[in-house]
């Protein structure tokens, strides 16, 4: 029972996870840029939400409805006035330049609305599903829920949608693209658009389980790095799964050793999973797929 | 060659901006307060000769980032007793009224910038005397700084024994951490006594990492040690500040099965920990956050998951006594809560002002002597009057609160200040 | 005649001695202080933390910079070596400078235990990877404050030490800013500087033409975090009070990629520039705008103008000027680049 108990606690985790690191890994995979913003762009969807909560009393589930389109043309801009101007340097460059828009991103939050934390309180955030013997917080099932839609949804789009299949194929091969008559740079910033509002998105339906101020997304996105790392990078079923084990991961060191080092499970895997294998599991399966 | 000369320029921009400061840094008039350099040399204590007419009060808080809040309440306790103060037509010094300007500055909730805020307070702006700041890790450093440049410096935001070792200049109001421990054992016994409590109590603690948690956890297991037939600890761990998910360290407290949930932590994780702690089904016959409980943002987010909690504090509004009585009506021009950390950046300001009074003087070392050996009266902390010991930390008595269904809290204890008859153990559901 | 142009034609190694003497003579100038004006204790702190800063970044560019490996998680050398140096007072009762070497060593080796296997990585990767290490020693640090029994770093109670004479470290930082500035302006104009630049340029050319390149890296962050290491011991020895959280801070390692990156990243006095600028905007401009996050703004906005229109910082940009005068000076001729 207590294994159980464990197991669907690891589920919701690694929904929450996963739901915050779709964005990343779009972005990765289709620009190999590491969208250091993404923290950012979460944070401010969340305090998007937060800020329709008060003045109309949207529910955040909702407002994901106007977030998310909204965040797509903030991702747009930004791809096109400022990640675009750097494409062609060394990886280096747009991570110190999306670095620095991070800190913007804060640095704006922080005059905006202040450093108090916030917290959004809905009629149903206290209350429990249970499965039999067996108590589940209602709003994370509802993100672990949303999560899954989203994976069903961005799983459909890559794969049965042109604008998904374009941007799959700029995911491999760039000059390749323009030989079909792909538009690189319009994909580019699509998936850059896309990846912001997955974020923001994943900040609105947050609101629901944290509080937040706007150092928020900090810590999550390092966790975030592990997951699309372990992950590989084309897959966003690969993200899913990464994000379960490390859950796991992270359940049994507070189940079986010191809660404390909970964290630093994320960071340890990070590293090995760099230095021992770069392709994240997906290269490892595909590896023993082709042999 | 041209960077270096550009270099150049940029040194002599700052020596230019550092020795501004010394030479005629703000309009207060310190010329004669000048003269009692940074290193404490002695002034005159004749009548007026050595008191200027305005004097400079320095304070670094946590004005942004994760203690804003308890910061803001400290600051406009300052602020407000200041103005009282100025209102009158200033501090009774000597022979004479000294105006009192205060100086602020925010240290965004970390321990480096705090600790070269207050030295420069202290270098540049040429401040007097020093009110404190806010949280055991940012307090301990500016301890540090006063003591080095032998400045009086009176807090009410740190409580952990630690910050007050080999030091000499600083005076804390808020008793050690280990004492809260103490207490919330002592009223246990009590319960225990009167049948409400199982004896032995075994408890389930988990703290934040933290000198403050970590204070707790040792209270109370040399509480345990010291009567093993009243308390056993059957889990005891520490767990990160800021957490975002505690349902894995929750269920090792479920597995435990202890009678009491100890926990310490700061306000957002205990609201998320509590959270999840009801949404997870567990139940203790007591529990009890630490100095949490009754504060009312938890409240609004928790609403009745808050109820029966415990919490000890330095200080409740329910507490008897005309002083009290005569705090809240003052503080309710501020509109903010009359919440512990208020009262105890009320009491730092009152007393460092008192003991300026009483010292007839704003020399560091005399003031600093009389802080050190006087009783403050007329306090609005439990017992209404705060004595610093040998280390400089008050050793008051805390008061506990439990919170009722409805929003309501009661004084549970001492049994002199209690507004209400505790309900233990906790009700099941 | 003109001396920026007279300068620029001076043969290298004359350039390089000039830039030394430059050195050694700030490195006079500011250990007068405490003798000249013993009683402007503002101008001493404002030194100490400039100079401080001005270590750590110079540190941070021979592998950022030079070697083009940018970290993010340089704060856990600079813990590290604060930390040798408090245990070593608080328990065994040393004296904190003299326990500078062995904190620097410290540092250099939990870099080559933490360089050798990421190190392989390429440009973001071993970014990423560095905010990992970074993160995890905090982490340890704060949770492994025993061992076996003996107390060693407090954990987050912090290590509380014992007074110390500021003068004493202000002749040592003093000391430290000239020998690390020394060292800098000696690997970029020594060969070992021309291996980490080549690696810098294209990783797999420098193999290729016989560059040892892992092991140059690895001595690069080794040499970095040395310096980082004992910057750390100062600060234990001026503060006398070190915390985990503070000293192995994400917020210093920011700071630390800022400062040089603002500065000019991979020139000799680029961090000195960033260092100057930065220590000045974080103690003047933030009690004057009475705002502690329009700073924060405003290095988010400076880098990414920088990383957009002139990667060498402030630097570049008063090369660019300055060449742009040489030019109207010349009256038209193309002028050179003052590389120093």
């Amino acid at each position: 029972m207590r294994l159980l108990e464990a197991l669907i606690s690891a589920l919701l985790v690694a929904g929450l996870y996963a739901t915050m690191s779709y964005g990343l890994a779009l972005i990765y995979g289709v620009m190999k840029i590491i969208n250091l913003a993404n923290a950012g762009s979460m944070m401010l969807g969340a305090f998007t939400t937060f800020v329709l909560w008060q003045s109309f009393g949207l529910d955040p589930i909702l407002s994901v409805l106007i977030v998310a389109p909204l965040f797509f043309a903030v991702g747009s801009v930004i791809e096109v006035a400022l990640v675009r101007r750097v494409s062609g340097s060394p990886p280096i460059v747009s991570l110190l330049l999306l670095f620095g828009l991070w800190l913007v991103m804060q640095s704006l939050a922080y005059l905006v609305f202040g450093g108090d934390t916030r917290g959004i309180v809905t009629p149903y955030v206290q209350s429990v599903i249970h499965l039999g013997a067996i108590a589940i917080s209602t709003t994370r099932f509802l993100v672990f829920v949303a999560g899954i839609i989203v994976l069903v949804a961005l799983e459909l789009f890559l794969r049965r949608t042109f604008l998904g299949r374009a941007i799959r194929a700029l995911a491999q091969d760039r000059e390749a693209c323009s030989l079909v008559g792909i538009d690189p740079r319009r994909v580019a910033m699509i998936a850059f658009g896309l990846g912001t509002a997955l974020a923001a998105l994943a900040g609105s339906l947050l609101t629901l389980i944290f509080s937040f101020d706007p150092d928020f997304g900090r810590v999550l996105q390092l966790k975030s790095f592990t997951i699309i790392v372990l992950g590989g990078l084309e897959s966003i079923v690969g993200v899913a799964a990464a994000s379960f084990l490390l859950a796991a991961a992270e359940n049994l060191t507070v189940t079986l050793s010191k809660p404390a080092l909970e964290n630093l499970v994320s960071f340890v895997v990070l590293v090995v999973v760099l230095v021992v294998m770069p392709g994240g599991l997906a290269s490892v399966l595909r590896r023993r797929r082709l042999s | 060659m041209s960077r270096s000369f550009v270099s150049m320029a940029f040194v002599g921009l700052f020596i230019a901006s550092a020795c501004g400061g010394s030479g005629g840094g703000g309009a207060a008039a310190t010329s004669t307060g000048a003269a009692a350099t940074s290193t404490g040399a002695a002034a005159t204590s004749a009548a007026t000769a050595g008191v200027p007419d305005t004097m400079k009060i320095g304070y670094v808080l946590p004005l942004s980032g994760a203690d804003a809040k308890s910061g803001k309440f400290i600051e406009d306790a300052y602020k407000l007793y200041t103005k009282q103060v100025m209102d009158a037509g200033g501090l009774q010094v000597g022979g004479k009224k000294v105006k009192i300007e205060l100086k602020g500055e925010d240290n965004k909730s970390d321990a480096a910038t705090s600790g070269n805020l207050y030295e420069k307070l202290i270098t540049q702006d040429k401040v007097d005397l020093l009110l404190g700041g806010y949280n055991t890790t940012l307090v301990t450093q500016e301890v540090k700084v006063a003591n080095r440049y032998k400045m009086p410096y009176v807090n009410g935001g740190g409580a952990s024994a630690s910050i007050y070792k080999d030091n000499t200049w600083a005076f804390g109001v808020l008793a050690p951490i280990e004492a809260l421990a103490q207490t919330e054992l002592d009223f246990i016994k009590t319960q225990q006594d009167a049948n409400k409590l199982p004896k032995p109590l075994t408890m389930a603690v988990v703290y934040e990492n933290t000198s403050h948690g970590k204070e707790f956890s040792q209270g109370l297991q040399d509480g345990a040690k010291a009567a093993p037939d009243r308390f056993k600890v059957l889990f005891n761990e520490p767990f990160d500040l800021n957490g975002k998910d505690f349902s894995a360290l929750l269920g090792r407290v479920k597995d435990v099965n202890a009678d009491a949930f100890m926990a310490d932590a700061h306000l957002p994780d205990y609201i998320t920990m509590q959270r999840q702690y009801t949404q997870l089904g567990l139940y203790h016959k007591f529990i009890t956050y630490g100095a949490r409980g009754p504060d009312k943002s938890a409240k609004d987010q928790l609403g009745a998951a808050t109820d029966y909690i415990t919490s000890a504090v330095w200080f409740d509004q329910q507490q008897p006594g005309a002083a009290v009585k005569k705090w809240l009506d003052t503080w309710k021009t501020t509109g903010d809560d009359p919440e512990w950390y208020a009262a105890a950046g009320w009491e730092t300001v009152r007393i460092l002002y008192a003991a300026i009074q009483k010292a007839g003087t704003i020399d560091k070392q005399k003031v600093r002597d009389t802080l050190a050996s006087n009783s403050w009266g007329d306090s609005i902390f439990p017992g209404g009057t705060i004595k610093f010991d040998k280390s400089g930390q008050a050793t008051n008595v805390y008061v506990m609160t439990q919170n009722l269904p409805g929003g309501k809290t009661i004084l549970i204890w001492p049994k002199e200040e209690a507004t209400g008859d505790p309900v233990m153990p906790t009700p099941k559901k | 005649m003109n001396p920026i142009r007279a300068f620029a034609r001076l043969p290298r190694a004359t350039r390089i001695w000039i830039q030394t003497g430059i050195v050694l003579a700030l490195g006079v100038a500011l250990a007068a202080i405490p003798i000249v004006a013993p009683e402007e204790f503002n101008l001493q702190r404002l030194a100490f933390f400039v100079l401080w800063y001005a270590i750590l970044a110079s540190a941070w560019n021979i592998v950022g910079g030079y070697a083009g490996q940018i970290s993010f998680g340089h704060s856990a050398f600079l813990g590290m070596g604060a930390y040798t140096t408090g245990i070593f007072w608080y328990t065994l009762g040393w004296d904190p400078l003299l326990t500078l070497p062995i904190a620097g060593l410290v540092a250099a080796a939990y870099s080559v235990l933490v360089g050798a296997p990421t190190l392989r990585l390429r440009g973001p990767y071993f970014a990423i990877a560095t905010i990992g290490v970074g993160e995890a020693t905090r982490l340890l640090a704060v949770n492994f404050d025993d061992v076996f029994g003996v107390e060693l770093t407090h954990g987050v109670t912090g290590l509380s030490l014992p007074a110390y004479d500021p003068v004493l470290v202000h002749y040592a930082t003093v000391g430290l800013f000239v020998v690390t500035m020394l060292t800098t302006i000696g690997i970029r104009a020594g060969r070992f500087g021309l291996g980490l630049f080549a690696i810098n340029m294209d990783r797999d050319a420098a193999e290729t033409v016989g560059v040892p390149t892992a092991r140059l890296q690895i001595i690069a962050l080794a040499v970095s975090a040395f310096f980082a290491g004992m910057a750390g011991t100062l600060y234990a020895a001026r503060q006398e009070f070190l915390d985990p959280s503070t000293m192995f801070s994400f917020s210093i390692s920011i700071a630390l990629v800022l400062m040089p990156v603002v500065g000019g990243v991979g020139t000799v006095w680029g961090p000195v520039f960033g260092a100057l600028l930065y220590a000045y905007v974080q103690d003047q401009i933030t009690s004057l705008v009475n705002n502690p996050y329009v700073p924060s703004l405003l290095y988010g906005l400076i880098l990414v103008a920088i990383v957009l229109f002139e990667p060498l910082g402030v630097a570049g940009v008063i090369d660019r000027v300055s060449g742009r005068a040489r030019r109207l000076l010349r009256g038209g001729a193309a002028g050179g680049d003052v590389v120093a």
